[in-house]
């Protein structure tokens, strides 16, 4: 069996210590080059897990380990930080508005590497031709860029350390569909070159169905179904699955409650 | 940097319906007109001492003369050249404006900063002490402050009594910066290139100089312009109670307040250098006004 | 034939001296639903707004063409004549309009507003009921007495739709009417849209870039690019057989046309922007069919068989293969 990169066990996640959890009873298994997604709608707890697989909220309860360690007591500079990284969903708001492209995924290979300028500048050139950009669009700043171009940019920054699980948290929602496709063309290639294992967080189960091979369903906070990606979506037992692959528009599968 | 001019962007040109708007209603010779009256005031500061015939404080003609070619502002009650004396109070006036604003603004963006990426405690303690410093009223406590002081001496450039106002204003200036800019940190703080960052292992003080100042700039900057009006008028008030730059130093405030004595008969001696003063304000608030356009049409 | 209820021709709007629209022609029959599909600046929304007549608000004005309505010339008409169409005749319901009610009115309190100033005959209090009744909210009642932040996404997006039943609109126009809305919701609302139409009969105009959307709800689809519509017919048969390249990669790029593992059809460069739209077809530069020709005219939108038409200068050849296999 590949190694196992994240490791959630019986986790529960609250964004502040009054408040009811966000998410419970959270379980899931992470292995190089795997493919999971995590699907459900507003409120459905998802995005909270995803901010706790990255290590970005502690969980109050069980634990989220990574190669083994906990996400808690991780240092700043620790190089487990390199072993997962993020996608966001806002190509807006997900990148810094006064950094080119270049100097966005340049300054990752300056603080993980300690790279010189110049060396950093050429190597983000590689990372970036990697997800499709090059020449001078590289050195645009965000207010210069599509949103299909702004989201690769985020991919490239997270690829520049040489992550092994990217959690991408709604990559193609906020997408025109001809975009979303050559982004989820991306992930696919990237998943093939560089062993990646793609943890997609996503309401959109046709993306999901693509991408994954396996998915949790959340609802409230909580796993209602979880299994293989295709059987998943072709016999689902879970009402709310059911409701929620009934109410995709277009779709001809329907299922009976 | 304040204003961005991307290459061909179209998507951005397109998407932004609301600035279209903008765009079509806002003079585009605001900024302009702005920048343009300001640079002639700072020109005149400059250049009309170095070519004026007279010198700010020698005796030129008969006091209270009209203007006329001689004396472009006419004379005043002790027979100097009005003209001459406002070009050099204005250099005072802007040498001190330039002072509090930068000193200000830099002073109060450190702590706003600082206060954004801290913990609840000391966010709170630095937030009380600006809260209590905006709430004082603070000319009052800047003119006090000032005229304890005003009897120091020349230092350089600056007349006496001009670096005890300075600093009295700064002391209680600074806090309306952080207010400002805690906030819109905050904000900014949340956004998830912010998060990316702290995901990178970035370092507290490279988020805040590579990230967040960056972004705060022009937010930062538009608040200076306006800023510096307001340090004009409270400059200029300062001669009304004793404070500020002592005379025989000109300076703006000063000199309108020599001339409220003879307000009716000789009315050039405070209007002159009052319309000066005017065209100050009114170029910066033009620039100010484009600068706020540029953050409410750029930053979404 | 029958007189269509909507009828928009050769329509060309521009802002401040930049044309945004250019050719745009569409048919609406009296109790269809069309479906227009675009993706960001093909200029859908747009084409709404000079449906509202809204154009003067973001500076923009027809400069060819016409929007013929239930017999009026919609293009034609002044500030008064737009005032008794909008609401009374054509019902708009805005893009993101989650925000779009006043959060110190009660939510009566704004529909009995418009009922007032819409439909003066009626007896306000019922008829408020009523409209919120038609768009199935549950309680009526009680919701009546809200306040917009104290309902949901779908409800409110459910009360704008009732605002802009008030005047008993002969067509309802929605802008992007589902998009920030979670799926199970969608649903929801499209179910009223359909309701609705099987109700009263009333015309929907929907403008969506989600194509399952139309699937669902829409008889007929027009796909816009750069402007202009570069393909109208039957929804179903356009879906399984598109007659315009733009339209078949757009379908090729969802992720439910290809199996697991499958690459997805991209379309490379970036969409074609007012004012720099490129001489000839559009959509040229990022067509893999293009030729000579589709670089420097620029293609008309022509019928072909089966009530359907095509703006491709490729098309035509090949709508005789297609027709044979339908």
């Amino acid at each position: 069996m590949s190694e196992l990169l994240l490791e959630v066990t019986n986790a529960e996640f609250r964004y502040a210590k009054g408040l009811a959890p966000a998410a419970t009873g959270i379980n899931l298994e992470v292995r190089a080059g795997d493919a999971v997604g995590i699907v459900g709608e507003s409120g459905s707890g998802k995005t909270t897990v995803g901010r706790g697989l990255v290590g970005s909220l502690h969980p109050s309860a069980g634990t989220v380990l990574v190669q083994g360690r906990p996400w808690k007591g991780v240092r700043r500079r620790d190089p487990l930080r390199r072993v997962v990284q993020m996608v966001f969903q806002d190509p807006y708001a997900s990148l810094n508005p006064m950094l080119s492209a270049q100097a966005t995924v340049a300054e990752v290979v300056r603080v993980w590497d300690g790279a010189k300028a110049d060396v950093a500048a050429a190597r983000a050139e590689e990372v970036l031709a990697e997800v499709g950009l090059s020449g001078e669009v590289i050195r645009r700043r965000p207010a210069g860029l599509s949103g299909g171009q702004r989201q690769r940019v985020g991919i490239a920054r997270a690829l520049a350390c040489g992550p092994q699980v990217l959690v991408a948290d709604e990559p193609t929602s906020a997408l025109d569909v001809s975009v979303q496709a050559n982004v989820l063309n991306l992930l696919l290639d990237l998943r093939a070159s560089r062993g990646l294992a793609i943890v997609l967080i996503s309401h959109d189960l046709a993306v999901v169905d693509y991408l994954t091979d396996r998915a949790l369903v959340m609802l409230n906070g909580e796993v209602v179904e979880r299994g293989d990606t295709r059987a998943l979506l072709q016999h689902p037992s879970h009402e709310y699955t059911k409701t929620l692959i009934n109410s995709i528009p277009g779709n001809p599968l329907t299922f009976a409650s | 940097m304040l204003t961005q001019t991307p290459t061909p962007a179209p998507r951005k040109h397109w998407l932004r319906l609301p600035h279209w708007r903008f765009a079509a209603r806002r003079p585009r010779g605001a900024l302009a007109l702005g920048l343009a009256l300001l640079a002639l005031i700072v020109l005149a500061t400059i250049f009309v001492p170095m070519i004026s015939p007279y010198t700010a404080t020698e005796i030129a003609g008969k006091p209270l003369m009209p203007p006329s070619l001689a004396h472009l502002f006419g004379t005043d009650t002790a027979g100097r050249d009005v003209f001459v004396r406002t070009w050099v109070g204005g250099r005072n006036d802007l040498l001190m404006v330039v002072l509090v604003v930068v000193a200000s603004s830099a002073i109060g963006t450190l702590v706003g900063v600082v206060a954004s990426m801290s913990s609840q405690l000391t966010d709170s303690i630095l937030m009380r002490l600006t809260d209590a410093l905006i709430s004082f009223p603070g000319m009052i406590i800047v003119m006090a402050i000032a005229l304890v002081f005003s009897g120091v001496g020349e230092v350089g450039p600056f007349p006496r009594g001009a670096l005890p106002a300075v600093i009295a204003i700064v002391a209680i200036n600074w806090a309306s910066y952080t207010r400002l800019v805690r906030g819109e940190a905050l904000s900014l703080r949340s956004r998830d290139f912010i998060t990316a960052a702290t995901l990178l292992g970035y370092s507290k003080t490279r988020i805040i100089i590579r990230h967040l100042l960056p972004n705060l700039a022009t937010t930062v900057v538009a608040y200076m312009v306006v800023d510096a009006i307001v340090a004009v008028v409270t400059i200029a008030g300062m001669p009304f109670i004793g404070a500020g730059i002592q005379p025989p130093a000109p300076e703006w405030g000063s000199l309108m307040l020599a001339g409220s004595t003879v307000l009716y008969s000789a009315w050039w001696v405070t209007v002159m250098p009052g319309l000066v003063v005017t065209v100050y304000g009114i170029a910066l608030s033009l620039i100010a006004d484009s600068l706020l356009a540029e953050v409410d049409g750029g930053a979404r | 034939m029958t007189t269509d209820l909507l009828t928009i021709d050769g329509l060309g709007v521009e802002i401040g001296g930049l044309p945004v629209l250019s050719e745009v022609t569409l048919s609406l029959p009296s109790h269809g639903v069309l479906g227009l599909v675009g993706e960001t600046g093909s200029g859908k929304s747009l084409t709404c707004r000079a449906l509202m007549g809204l154009l003067p608000r973001i500076g923009g004005k027809v400069v060819a063409g016409s929007i013929g309505f239930d017999g009026t010339t919609l293009t034609d008409l002044d500030d008064r004549g737009w005032s008794r169409v909008r609401g009374g005749q054509i019902g708009f319901v805005p893009q993101a309009s989650l925000n779009a009610l006043d959060p110190v009115m009660t939510v009566g309190a704004q529909l009995r507003e418009s009922v007032r100033h819409l439909d003066p005959g009626a007896e306000v209090m019922a008829r408020s009921r009523e409209l919120l009744e038609l768009v199935r909210l549950p309680n009526p009642q009680g919701v009546l007495r809200r306040y917009p932040h104290e309902l949901s996404g779908g409800m409110r997006q459910r009360v704008m739709i009732a605002l802009a039943l008030a005047g008993r609109p002969r067509l309802l126009v929605a802008d992007e009417p589902t998009t920030a809305l979670d799926v199970t919701v969608q649903k929801a609302i499209l179910e009223v849209f359909a309701d609705l139409r099987a109700a009263s009969g009333m015309s929907l105009l929907l403008v969506t870039h989600d194509l399952g959307v139309v699937a669902d709800v829409a008889d007929t689809i027009a796909v816009m690019y750069g402007g202009t519509v570069v393909e109208v017919g039957n929804t179903g048969k356009v879906m399984r057989e598109p007659a315009h390249p733009y339209t078949a990669a757009l379908l090729g790029a969802r992720p439910t046309s290809r199996a697991q593992g499958e690459r997805l059809v991209t379309i490379p460069g970036v969409p074609a922007v007012p004012g720099q739209w490129p001489t000839g077809c559009r959509f040229a530069p990022r067509c893999p069919h293009a030729r000579d020709v589709c670089r420097t005219e620029q293609p008309a939108l022509l019928p072909l068989t089966g009530d359907r038409s095509s703006a491709c200068h490729g098309w035509p050849g090949q709508s005789e293969e297609a027709s044979t296999n339908v």
